[in-house]
């Protein structure tokens, strides 16, 4: 079908079709990102974790996270405490900035051995994660990346 | 419509759409952005307030800086059932620090702490630079729209423009080309394929008209010359006939019945030859010509030879007309219009000539208009065939051309109208 052949009438639909695809494509920029969810809609190995590591504590406030379709979770817990799960339910943060107190069990023991040697004066105020790597920010403002292995990356100063 | 009119209407619309659409997505994902940046800001301090609180930290319930203000309100379940998500909303508020009520942005989430009382947390931060930079950046669109439409419809037609300049040409050329004056083959001066192409094509048109032109020239010219010997022999045979003594009434009307035709065709030679003349340039020499003195001697003689149709002539203007022209063709002119007028006014009819300024004007009465268009062509006769041989309407049209004058007829309440304009 050569441009010619199409009427007007036809053109006018193509145009219009791709106005509305193009509306239509952008809107996941008016998609909501984040949205607060119930405890119930906490995948179940997060629930477990949370009732594991931080038993006397509640659900303060819980969301999910649909950035670029790389769902996450976000909880807040009553004593302050921010815990970060993966779309799978595994943890992949925790922050205790305003307790201080990491519970035991969830940072990984050459960590815990690496660091009552080099800083025994200091304390973890979050840990985070991923597949390669462990991150720690410590009481003094010092973050330390490990290798999942325990190898020492990196040492910055913030 | 014009080309190139034509060619920018239909890019105003096309582009008008096209950069329409454009402008708005651009400014609708623009704006969404910005917000979402405050948003984001809002909800990074409202965690790290809902921390603070929960963990004993810092029991305020209300508070402000710079930047952010934020109040927590205890709120009983079932509006905390209702209003789960987080919300955010923009109004106006009163800021410490600052006259008056501003507009700000508000964050409200809910959260429920140890004992399970739930809390609404509000958090608020100015929000009029956001606004101001929303106006500026839809102004800025706005202008940029129409600056870009303006500047891309500018030089497309610029380029057209140009790049049309031979067609532009060509269509001159044309209209200005006529085979006896003005026949010179075009001269385009152009290196696009199409545009060489249209040249070569009418300048092979050109030719092709000059040879066939050329051609029916030299036919004619052969023809007539031919012709003449033979008629000129039969004519004088049928003469000699003619006296012979004893001849009966028969034969007599016989050699009549042969003389006339013959006649016919002799003065048909006789104008096909002086078309020729004319087109060869045989009557080049001009003088001073007294048409006026022209006109009434021929009118005089045409009306005393057709006496018997009983047509009324008048000359209605008496101004002196003189001409610089060949005193031949001036009579041929004038004579054979005249002669048309008289042969085809039905009888009884009128016969007007005037003429002023630039223009004279032979008028004769009749019932039907002529075909204008076809009636100056060679061998067109019309309706009436007996008395001309369709030559000498031709005649005057070519004289006309030679000195550049106008000719031309219509039809105008009940009078055939022949005008020359010179």
């Amino acid at each position: 079908m050569t441009i010619r052949k199409l009427k007007r009438s036809t053109w006018a639909k193509i145009i219009i079709g791709a106005i509305v695809v193009l509306l239509l494509g952008l809107s996941p920029l008016y998609a909501e990102y984040e949205k607060p969810i119930g405890e119930n809609d906490l995948p179940v190995n997060a629930l477990t974790f949370l009732q594991e590591h931080f038993p006397n504590d509640k659900v303060a406030f819980a969301k999910v996270d649909n950035d670029y379709f790389c769902r996450s979770y976000e909880v807040i817990l009553s004593s302050g405490a921010k815990v970060g799960f993966r779309r799978n339910g595994e943890w992949a943060s925790v922050e205790t900035k305003y307790n201080h107190t990491i519970p035991p069990g969830i940072v990984p023991q050459q960590i815990n051995e690496y660091l009552q040697t080099h800083f025994p004066n200091t304390v973890i105020t979050e840990i985070s994660r991923d597949r390669k790597e462990y991150e720690v920010e410590l009481s003094n403002s010092l973050e330390l990346t490990f290798d999942s292995k325990s190898f020492f990356l990196t040492d910055y100063d913030d | 419509m014009k080309l190139i009119s034509r060619i920018m209407l239909n890019m105003v619309l096309i582009l008008a759409v096209g950069l329409s659409v454009w402008a708005l997505v651009f400014y609708y994902s623009l704006k969404s952005r910005i917000i979402r940046e405050t948003d984001s800001a809002l909800t990074q301090v409202s965690e790290q307030i809902m921390q603070r609180y929960l963990s004993g930290q810092d029991h305020r319930q209300k508070g402000s800086n710079n930047l952010y203000t934020f109040n927590l309100i205890p709120v009983p379940e079932q509006y905390a059932q209702v209003h789960k998500n987080l919300s955010f909303s923009e109004g106006e508020k009163a800021i410490k620090g600052k006259r008056g009520e501003q507009a700000v942005r508000t964050l409200q989430t809910i959260f429920r702490t140890q004992d399970n009382q739930y809390m609404a947390l509000q958090v608020s931060t100015p929000i009029s630079a956001v606004h101001n930079l929303r106006t500026a950046l839809l102004w800025g669109i706005a202008i940029l729209y129409i600056a870009l439409l303006a500047l891309v419809l500018a030089i497309n037609y610029a380029v057209i423009q140009y790049s049309m300049r031979p067609l532009y040409n060509l269509l001159d050329w044309m209209n200005h080309f006529d085979l006896k004056s003005n026949a010179a083959p075009i001269e385009n001066k152009t290196s696009v394929q199409e545009f060489r192409q249209l040249n070569l094509a009418a300048n092979q048109q050109v030719d092709r008209m000059k040879d066939l032109y050329e051609q029916q020239r030299q036919f004619i010219d052969n023809a007539a010359h031919e012709m003449q010997t033979p008629l000129a022999v039969c004519l004088n045979q049928i003469e000699r006939l003619q006296q012979k003594a004893n001849l009966t009434e028969d034969v007599q009307m016989d050699l009549y019945k042969l003389q006339r035709p013959l006649r016919r065709l002799v003065k048909l030679h006789k104008d096909m030859l002086q078309l020729t003349r004319i087109d060869n340039g045989v009557y080049a020499e001009t003088t001073d010509v007294d048409l006026q003195a022209i006109i009434r001697q021929s009118c005089e003689d045409l009306n005393e030879i057709f006496a018997h149709k009983g047509i009324t002539y008048e000359i209605k203007s008496d101004s002196p007309l003189h001409l610089q022209m060949n005193d031949t063709l001036a009579h041929q002119l004038a004579g054979n219009l005249l002669r048309n007028a008289w042969l085809h006014t039905t009888e009884g009819g009128k016969i007007i000539v005037e003429w002023h300024h630039h223009e004279i004007i032979f008028a004769n009465s009749g019932e039907k208009a002529l075909d204008g268009k076809r009636i100056f062509e060679r061998f067109y006769q019309g309706e009436h065939k007996e008395n001309s041989n369709g030559l000498g309407l031709a005649i005057c049209m070519s004289v006309c051309k030679q000195y550049g004058f106008q000719l031309a007829y219509h039809f105008d309440s009940g009078m055939h109208r022949f005008t020359i304009q010179f």
